[in-house]
């Protein structure tokens, strides 16, 4: 593993006059596939929002990519915002353009390709998605699974060094869940890309994983971390064992 | 030629260095692909670029030609774009006109399920709540801003009518005009446009945002008819709401030509007499006739539009423009109804 791309130092997340977790604290390092799990409503889509920028920190402090996500501005916090990709839960596709517009989008905006490049690259993100045949369709026009693999291939269109993925797999059928997890381990292996990814699916943990985070509210944190087959085992914490047992009842 | 020259390309091919390989917004007329091992999509998708244009020398590694074949298999894959059949111009206009008349034929039967819905009131089920809600929101708040267009319009009728008038020492029945153009067509008028664009866009969004969230589909699986649950209130709340609109315009507006009155040297009981001898009883009832049923239109236009509106982001606006507009059009062909009928009646 490398140098870290991700510092979280002791972060307060949550809004104003709601805080969801006072002291959140871990690390990702170059090319992993770090799993961010926790209950429902702990705040895990919250953090990832303040990891991004989007939402202000309640406290603590967050480097990306070795740069002070808060303390950003202007130009520097431009090319921060173009050194990811973030795939959002709903897919946030822009309803107006087809799924192709969609994902020439950034590189129309931000590559000096000739056009026919740039329409290649497109073409090769939504076949890496399996979604080629829906180029010209409008999301509108699009199942659910669809638009979560046509949102995957916009957040790699720039082959970011980090991506950040919101719940990728929820709603996909197995087959092609399974070849997201493919294509997710691909691009950490051959490329060193560094992925978060937001998701409940123990079968994607499990396939492609190198560590994960469980976030807990009541631990105010990161309650337990790493692999998830010594968590499945040797973790300390009920909690942890019966997420990744499947079971109903956390037993001590 | 400099063109024709060899670009040698590096172990890793990744988007930073085909930026640079097409800094000029060209592709290479050559490119030396032996070293690459590695590439990233940018990459990926210049080398099969490059591939397909035979421009490509030395050995490609065994793993990159390879995703390169599936992507060039998935392009295969895509199929063609069925082409529609040709269609006559006779056939076309046929269309054309039948959709059109379906589309009347939708708002008519629109119209007609909100009407046999208006017994619900009376059944203790109607949501008075909603109602007095959307009462709140498209009548009280409108008030100031009814208040404000109200009295600038009577004070700039009263003005510009003085200008004429006062060429043939005219100017005394100047409090009766505005009187008069207010009270039986200005008010109504502008308060039903101002309602058109304030509440008639709102209920379209609104009803259209509903339907891109499936929040419509979601009440007619639960066997709830939206015209009831959802247009019912929203349309007695703009048709109770508009003729008390009218009527702060209207009042505002005399104010403001009162004041304008005044300047000219004219005394308060003199401005009152005037809008007696000139004001009566049918064009007061007249104007709150025809307010009740532009408040109606209004409302019922922009729910329609609601309803009807597509499913993607874009549809909301599209559905809030088209509101306003036909709910415009709506109130100027009703108010040329009303002249004719007032005309005939006397009033």
């Amino acid at each position: 593993m490398g140098k870290p791309i991700i510092e979280c130092e002791h972060v307060a997340s949550g809004y104003p006059g709601n805080i969801l977790m006072r002291d959140v604290s871990f690390t990702v390092e170059e090319g992993e596939i770090v799993f961010v799990l926790g209950g429902s409503g702990c705040g895990k889509t919250t953090l990832l929002k303040h990891i991004i920028g989007q939402l202000p920190l309640q406290g603590g402090r967050i480097r990306l990519l070795g740069r002070d996500v808060a303390a950003a501005e202007g130009a520097e916090r431009d090319a921060l915002l173009r050194s990811f990709g973030m795939m959002y839960q709903s897919g946030a596709l822009f309803g107006t353009l087809s799924v192709l517009g969609n994902v020439l989008l950034p590189i129309e905006e931000f590559t000096p390709y000739p056009p026919e490049l740039r329409e290649a690259i497109a073409r090769l993100k939504l076949s890496q998605v399996g979604l080629l045949d829906r180029a010209d369709a409008l999301p509108a026009e699009l199942s659910g699974g669809q638009v979560k693999r046509a949102a995957i291939a916009r957040a790699m269109a720039l082959d970011p060094r980090l991506l950040f993925l919101d719940e990728p797999s929820a709603g996909l059928d197995p087959v092609t869940s399974a070849s997201i997890d493919a294509l997710i381990r691909t691009l950490s292996r051959e490329l060193g890309i560094t992925v978060v990814i937001i998701s409940h699916e123990l079968a994607s943990i499990n396939a492609i994983a190198d560590r994960v985070l469980y976030l807990d509210r009541a631990a105010g944190g990161v309650l337990d971390q790493g692999p998830p087959a010594k968590l499945r085992t040797d973790s300390p914490h009920p909690a942890v064992r019966a997420f990744f047992n499947r079971s109903p009842n956390p037993t001590p | 030629m400099a063109g024709e020259a060899v670009v040698a390309l590096p172990e890793t091919l990744d988007r930073n260095v085909v930026g640079a390989v097409c800094a000029q917004g060209r592709l290479p007329a050559r490119a030396d692909v032996s070293a690459v091992r590695h590439a990233d999509g940018a990459g990926l998708a210049f080398l099969w670029l490059l591939r397909r244009r035979g421009v490509l020398s030395g050995a490609l590694d065994g793993a990159l030609a390879k995703r390169l074949d599936a992507f060039e298999a998935a392009q295969a894959a895509v199929p063609a774009p069925a082409g529609e059949a040709a269609e006559g111009a006779v056939t076309r206009l046929g269309r054309e006109v039948c959709a059109r008349f379906g589309r009347w034929g939708e708002a008519l039967a629109y119209l007609g399920e909100t009407l046999c819905a208006l017994p619900h009131l009376f059944s203790g089920r109607f949501r008075w709540g909603d109602c007095r809600l959307t009462f709140v929101r498209c009548g009280v708040q409108a008030v100031p801003v009814m208040l404000l267009i109200g009295f600038l319009l009577g004070l700039i009728l009263a003005f510009q009518s003085a200008i004429p008038l006062k060429l043939f020492g005219g100017e005394g029945f100047v409090g009766g005009l505005v009187g008069i153009a207010l009270i039986r067509e200005l008010g109504v008028l502008v308060g039903a446009i101002l309602m058109a664009g304030r509440s008639g866009s709102a209920f379209a969004a609104e009803l259209g945002a509903m339907r891109v969230n499936e929040e419509i589909d979601a009440l007619e699986t639960m066997g709830l008819r939206p015209v009831r649950f959802l247009v019912l209130p929203r349309v007695v709340a703009g048709t109770l709401a508009l003729p008390l609109l009218s009527l702060f315009v209207s009042f505002a507006g005399l104010v403001g030509g009162g004041l304008v009155m005044g300047v000219l040297g004219f005394s308060e009981s003199y401005y009152i007499r005037q809008l007696q001898t000139f004001v009566h009883l049918n064009d007061i009832l007249g104007s709150f006739c025809k307010a009740f049923v532009f408040g109606f239109a209004v409302s019922a236009v922009g729910c329609w539009f609601g309803l009807k509106a597509g499913r993607d982001a874009g549809a909301v606006g599209t559905a809030t423009t088209a509101a306003v507009v036909t709910g415009i059009v709506t109130i100027a062909v009703l108010e040329g109804i009303f002249s004719v009928v007032f005309y005939a009646m006397g009033w």
